[in-house]
């Protein structure tokens, strides 16, 4: 069991939060203390003391709000307890926590501290707790007990107290297999592939914003423009320094933050380790992923990489967490969920559409075209051949679509191929699937087709649909799911 | 268990037709008192012309859905209505223009429960609804004991939860 007094955060969390403070408020502060010292027009005046004001009020909310913030581990749920004038408590089941995040900023490194961020599997309610920032040694510590209880957690139903608390101490941290760790090649791949390159654009606008508010440099950049336009030599220079830029800016992005990216795994956890100054790390156990998806751009289809995506019931706050490394290639891609997830197989020789399929999915009206059509011809007859475009388009999309639709029944499992030029591969297991839906269309019907659904646990649930398949295929669909008793285990608590 | 293969074959209340009627009635009398209202507006008020005009376009629109709500809707409706109950699982399977077949295995079932509106009660008929962890299903038009045994019924085999 674990017992811990009711503790503050950190107190370099006042540090920390007073740091951002200052941070966020230096552009203001310059802005009104600097470039503006000398105007004395009442706004100014009132907006420099303004600033002051919201400085003194927000560190004193920082401090205050640190002062009521505590957090206690008791009976096996955590608790946060936090606000000053409306109290807040925050509770969790560690019992039913599901992942861990470790967060690890630069600055955090140096003082030996690190946040902690638990998730659950709530049903509906998203229940997560940031413990930020905590020492580190705690934050082991936690963490460790956390999986001790975890593992006792089901033993407890069968056993004494007295054999559970005992048990307690032979769970030790397995050795961790490492996955994946991006090459050299990798990195240079996905610096190119993340199109990382054009973030460069905003960042270069807004620090020729910034220097405009200094010097009026519209102007000078006007003449130099003038310049440049009267040889074309100098463009080409103009042009290539910034391609070079974007580029290194492109690379040097990529490399800071996939670098150190690693990918591991124990018996019942995958852990994604990232960041070079910045060190995240995150864990989900295996049993909780209820399925995979392999995901490609038109891009990575043709240089053949591949981004997996785990479906978790984790919060998708941020992509890269249910994302595993975007840029791997494809046979290491199957080879690595082969090797982190043993619960899902994927086979390569799947099933295609029939021809009716096809027939039908041209035969549908196509929607968007139609009425875009009209309103060309009503607005802009001269522009009919846009229309053209778009039928084709539409079309050849719809043939992709029926070229790359594939699907498996494969004993537990079931994968389900789709898109046209963007493809999904989605593999989940019967036992994961918490309901399954047939729907047919009037006009599928005649045809003899269907369309199944699968509905999978996240946050809250997914739908994936397959169209257009067979009836029968439909039926054997439903008869697969019927045997899902096969994989259950039932809970008999 | 009352299904057979893929297909659950109970149907629900006769009297569904007739609900469903009055109830499309109601809600079709209540918009075309709100259209004749405005027309009676825009006539005293002195609205643009257009307006009463459309307002009734979109009566007569509404008399011809009123025709489909209550004549066909209804009748094919009750009759394609199908739900099973086994130990394992909830099927259901409706839908006109589109036929939905939908599986739910019982240890997914987060909780069972019957609604009645007013317009039910006259039948005694009742709703029961069905939560998973994503959505609510509900079969309607059920009599009262048919109603309450499922809801025990599926109450009891939901009890039993998988080992995740």
């Amino acid at each position: 069991m674990i017992i811990m007094q009711t503790k503050r955060m950190h107190p370099m969390k006042i540090a920390f939060s007073i740091f951002s403070l200052l941070r966020n408020s230096i552009f203001f502060a310059f802005y009104l203390f600097i470039l503006k010292y000398n105007n004395d027009a009442m706004f100014y005046k009132m907006a420099r003391i303004a600033l002051v004001i919201i400085i003194i009020c927000s560190i004193i909310a920082i401090i205050i709000e640190w002062l009521n913030t505590t957090y206690e581990i008791k009976e096996g749920f955590i608790y946060i307890y936090s606000g000053m004038f409306m109290k807040k408590h925050n509770s969790l089941a560690l019992q039913h926590v599901q992942d861990v995040q470790w967060h690890t900023p630069y600055f955090y490194k140096k003082f030996q501290l690190t946040t902690l961020t638990f998730e659950a599997s709530a049903m509906d309610t998203a229940a997560t707790v940031k413990l930020k920032p905590i020492k580190k040694e705690e934050a082991d510590y936690i963490a460790q007990q956390l999986d001790n209880r975890r593992e006792i957690a089901p033993k407890m139903e069968q056993f004494p107290e007295e054999t559970a608390a005992a048990g307690s101490i032979i769970e030790d941290s397995e050795s961790q297999t490492i996955h994946f760790r991006p090459t050299r090649k990798d990195l240079w791949k996905a610096s190119f592939l993340s199109f990382r390159f054009f973030a460069i654009i905003p960042v270069l606008a807004f620090v020729y914003r910034g220097i405009d508010d200094i010097v009026n440099i519209d102007n000078k950049v006007k003449g130099t423009v003038n310049y440049l336009t009267h040889s074309w030599l100098l463009i080409l220079l103009a042009t290539s320094i910034f391609v070079i830029i974007a580029v290194a800016y492109g690379v040097i992005q990529t490399f800071l933050k996939y670098s150190k990216y690693e990918i591991a795994s124990d018996s019942e956890r995958i852990f994604i380790r990232n960041g070079i100054f910045d060190k995240t790390e995150f864990s989900i156990r295996k049993e909780r992923v209820q399925g995979v998806q392999i995901m490609q751009t038109p891009l990575k289809k043709l240089l053949g990489i591949a981004e997996i995506k785990l479906v978790s019931g984790t919060e998708d706050e941020d992509d890269e967490v249910s994302s595993l490394y975007p840029f791997l290639p494809n046979d290491q891609a199957y080879e690595l969920i082969e090797a982190l997830l043993p619960a899902f197989e994927i086979k390569q020789n799947m099933q295609k559409l029939t021809r009716l399929s096809l027939l039908y999915k041209m035969l549908r009206l196509p929607w968007i075209s139609i009425i875009a059509t009209a309103f060309i011809v009503w607005l802009k007859p001269e522009w009919w051949y846009i229309s053209l475009v778009l039928f084709s388009f539409t079309y050849l999309l719809r043939f992709f679509d029926y070229r790359n639709t594939k699907f498996l029944l494969n004993n537990q499992f079931i994968q389900f191929k789709t898109g046209g030029l963007w493809s999904e591969l989605f593999v989940t297991n019967r036992k994961k699937v918490i309901e399954v839906a047939v729907k047919q269309s009037f006009l599928q019907k005649k045809f003899g087709l269907a369309t199944i659904e699968t509905v999978n646990r996240a946050k809250p649930v997914t739908h994936k649909q397959l169209k257009d398949i067979t009836f029968a295929k439909s039926q054997q669909f439903l008869a697969w799911y019927q045997e899902r008793y096969r994989d259950i285990e039932i809970d008999r608590k | 268990m009352v299904m057979e293969g893929n297909e659950p074959i109970n149907p629900i209340a006769k009297e569904a037709v007739n609900v469903w009627r009055i109830s499309a009635l109601i809600t079709h009398g209540i918009i075309i008192l709100v259209f004749v209202i405005l027309i009676w507006a825009s006539h005293t008020y002195d609205w643009y012309t257009w307006i009463p005009t459309v307002l009734w376009v979109l009566i007569a629109l509404d008399i011809i859905s009123v025709i489909w709500d209550t004549g066909i809707e209804p009748v094919i409706s009750q009759k394609r209505w199908r739900f099973g109950i086994s130990g394992e699982f909830v099927s259901l399977k409706h839908g006109i223009f589109q036929e939905v077949n939908i599986m739910i295995p019982m240890t997914k079932v987060q909780f069972v429960k019957v609604e009645q509106g007013p317009l039910l009660r006259q039948y005694n008929l009742y709703t029961l609804s069905i939560g998973t962890l994503g959505e609510t299903h509900d079969i309607p038009m059920l009599p009262e004991q048919e109603a309450l045994n499922l809801r025990g019924q599926i109450a009891n085999n939901a009890k039993i939860k998988e080992v995740e």
